[in-house]
């Protein structure tokens, strides 16, 4: 670090304690002059990775780091735990807590509200093309978000999956998210005739409307199809593999902006040897899809069973499969349902409005609004109104 | 054998496929990490902690685990080019139902014919055994099928007569259709799953099987009480019937009934007074469902003594036949809409 002087400068004065002095004060401390004084103080603050001593170790695990050489996480950075034990003379647990805490230490700092008010508020949403599914949901199915859809078979989860692959490749220049999808399918419901008829119906819609016209140009059936990545799972493994890859997966499409997993549920409900075993890798599922959604902004849209809750009383009810280990998880919970000859989307949990349903249909193109216009009625206001730019594409939607 | 192909991929012993330094391997090995679903079940801490590697080795290790298990990567785009994404179909030798149906019988996941009590589900079954023995050029998968009775006893005079007008209509199937179906009989409910999981796999890795028919996959579990160790076996056998499809491109046909339910019931956006058995458990399952049944119209036709020549102009027969009506339920790719057709000597046919 600090070349011929290291060994001094290490027993005297930790990079901490130079940040705190000033130059003469060290040229006194290490009698050495001015300038080399400032040179030492220009490349500690210069250090790359952050200090040990700030990580927040308890001072006994600072102290025998420090004795032994280790000031900054990068000294420790590929050090294994046996090798830091061996040198530090703390155990092996301590050693693994040191590094954890070491590979975190890149905190961001912290953001205020309002920061994360106006970045929310500039994210686009993937529309569905049904004005009354876009004003329940806030504008569309939101990015950085898991949304679950549930429902009865038959009732149109992986239509609104399909859409959903369809819409998150709106060109920006219409207020779309421009970006493309992956679709992770247990169950092979997935048709590439339905995707086709929703794209060549979007790409005609695009098509009345106008924007940029370079970036309208390449929004084509073609293009759609290309940006919607399909993967087959046929058991939770290959799932969890495919989410652990998304990482990876966006080094070589790193403009991928919405996850589709048909369904959640499909290989949880089988039964597995041993349900621990179950509970466990549900779990794992979980977190792991919290990550793309947050890290790299994308939207996560996931398909849920139906099934029967039979309270004590005998009577039972319909509710989402999975129960509360997966329950939590999705910030927001659609579910449909039939009225009659009409489907109903009804929200269920959502953090920005209160409980609400719209009718929706599912046509050729896609989903659209049922033609009559006329909607459930709402428990109370909406408070999320959307924004004006997504009012561009819904202004053109005569179908 | 498929079983320990399909469920044990991901609970056996995967150490030595990566490819990855051999320190990881013999740390993996002691920590008692071998398996890919332990392996990606567990966090990047505890694996950090269990195998007592740097964070740079497990990385290292959970990409190898996870490139070796990932399915391959395709696009839309590409499954529309190689034709693998559009749904197959089974003709059904009648160009109306055909045509309805965008091509036939859906042969994607599991089909569910569903109906009352003579409405004709086991003789479109019966027609579908014929017709899938037709090479694709005509409609059909070219192979064989394999036919699980669990009612009564596989109507095989009925197939013989359908056999002998089959024939005479298409002339480019196999030189005997009886030959191509592979009959079981197995009334009881865990005789069931354990044909589908053990013997079922091994006929079809012997021989050309392109179609299962299940006839009925409701009444072994209907005869038992509806408790959650059956409902269990319910989806293992719908479980291990998807695994079969996808692993051995085969079509799943299965026939259900129906129970009569009281007051408005329209959970499957079907209003109707009549609602498929086996509940939510086999609904979830299913990828088609078709309904059948019968209409109150009638239609006249002509029916000539059997396959004979008659030379003189005798009178002929006037039969009326009850129209039936084919209607689908939910599928994938199709709307929902219905389709009338009749049930004759020589089979399944068109109303003209």
């Amino acid at each position: 670090m600090f070349g011929s002087l290291k060994g001094e400068v290490v027993r005297k004065a930790t990079p901490m304690r130079i940040h705190l002095t000033c130059v003469r004060d060290l040229a006194w401390c290490l009698w050495r002059s001015i300038d080399t004084c400032e040179a030492v103080m220009t490349e500690a603050v210069g250090t790359s990775g952050g200090l040990l001593s700030e990580c927040g170790l308890p001072s006994s695990q600072m102290m025998k780091l420090l004795s032994a050489d280790f000031t900054t996480t990068d000294d420790v950075k590929d050090m294994k735990p046996s090798e830091l034990s061996q040198a530090t003379g703390l155990s092996l647990k301590e050693c693994v807590e040191v590094l954890r805490t070491a590979s975190n230490s890149h905190h961001p700092s912290p953001v205020d509200m309002l920061q994360i008010y106006q970045e929310g508020s500039e994210l686009p949403q993937i529309v569905t093309f049904c004005k009354a599914l876009d004003t329940l949901l806030g504008g569309g199915i939101p990015l950085q978000a898991i949304t679950e859809v549930s429902g009865m078979p038959g009732v149109g989860k992986t239509q609104v999956c399909l859409q959903a692959c369809v819409s998150v490749q709106l060109p920006k220049s219409v207020g779309g998210v421009g970006g493309e999808a992956v679709y992770v399918d247990t169950e092979g419901s997935f048709t590439v005739k339905r995707l086709k008829d929703m794209a060549s119906c979007a790409v005609h819609h695009v098509g009345t409307i106008g924007g940029v016209a370079e970036d309208v140009s390449g929004f084509t059936i073609e293009s759609i199809m290309k940006g919607v990545h399909y993967f087959r799972c046929q058991n939770c493994v290959e799932v969890l593999a495919v989410v652990k890859n998304i990482p990876k997966l966006m080094l070589v499409h790193p403009n991928i902006r919405l996850l589709v997993l048909d369904s959640v549920s499909f290989h949880f409900r089988h039964d597995f040897p041993d349900a621990r075993d179950r509970a466990k890798l549900l779990r794992t599922v979980t977190k792991e899809l919290i990550q793309p959604a947050v890290t790299h902004k994308m939207a996560v849209l996931v398909t849920n069973h139906m099934t029967t809750n039979v309270k004590e009383k005998g009577s039972a009810t319909l509710v989402p499969a999975l129960g509360e280990t997966w329950g939590h998880c999705p910030t927001l919970r659609l579910n449909l349902s039939w009225c009659g000859p009409t489907r109903v989307a009804a929200l269920t949990k959502a953090p920005h409005c209160q409980n609400s349903s719209a009718y929706f249909q599912v046509s050729i193109g896609g989903l659209r609004d049922v033609s009559d216009n006329t909607q459930p009625s709402t428990a109370g206001n909406l408070q999320h109104e959307p924004l004006n730019k997504k009012r561009k594409i819904m202004e053109s939607n005569d179908r | 054998m498929m079983e320990s192909k399909g469920s044990h991929k991901w609970t056996k012993n995967i150490l030595n496929e990566l490819d990855i330094n051999p320190k990881i391997v013999v740390c993996a090995k002691k920590a008692g990490y071998v398996s890919a679903s332990s392996i990606l079940g567990a966090s990047h801490n505890e694996l950090e902690e269990k195998l007592g590697l740097s964070s740079f080795h497990i990385k290292n290790f959970i990409d190898a685990v996870t490139s070796h298990v990932l399915p391959k990567k395709t696009s839309a785009w590409d499954l529309s080019q190689t034709g693998e994404g559009d749904p197959k179909h089974i003709t059904l030798g009648c160009q109306n139902l055909d045509n309805f149906l965008g091509g036939g019988v859906p042969a994607q996941g599991i089909t569910e014919m569903t109906g009352q009590s003579g409405s004709g589900k086991t003789q479109i079954a019966l027609q579908l055994s014929l017709c899938a023995q037709l090479p694709p050029v005509a409609g059909g998968l070219g192979k064989g099928v394999a036919y699980i009775c669990t009612e009564s006893q596989f109507p095989t005079a009925r197939l013989q007569q359908m056999v002998k007008h089959f024939k005479a209509k298409h002339s480019k199937g196999p030189a005997s259709y009886t030959d191509g179906i592979f009959v079981h009989h197995i009334p009881d409910m865990d005789s069931l799953v354990d044909c589908v999981r053990y013997q079922l796999p091994c006929l079809l890795s012997q021989r050309p099987i392109g179609l299962v028919v299940l006839d009925s996959v409701a009444s072994p579990f209907r005869a038992e009480e509806s408790n959650m160790e059956n409902k269990n076996l319910l989806y293992t056998l719908g479980y291990q019937l998807h695994q079969l499809a996808a692993t051995y491109h085969i079509a799943i046909v299965a026939i259900n009934q129906v129970t009569s339910v009281i007051g408005n019931n329209n959970l499957y956006g079907h209003s109707g007074n009549v609602v498929p058995t086996l509940g939510l458990t086999w609904a979830n399952l299913v990828t088609t469902r078709l309904m059948i049944g019968r209409t109150d119209s009638h239609v006249q036709a002509e029916q000539t003594e059997g396959s004979r020549q008659v030379k003189k102009s005798s009178s002929k027969t006037i039969v009326e036949y009850n129209v039936r009506e084919l209607e689908v339920i939910f599928c994938p790719w199709l709307g929902k809409k219905s389709c009338p057709f009749v049930v004759t000597s020589k089979g399944i046919e068109d109303v003209e």
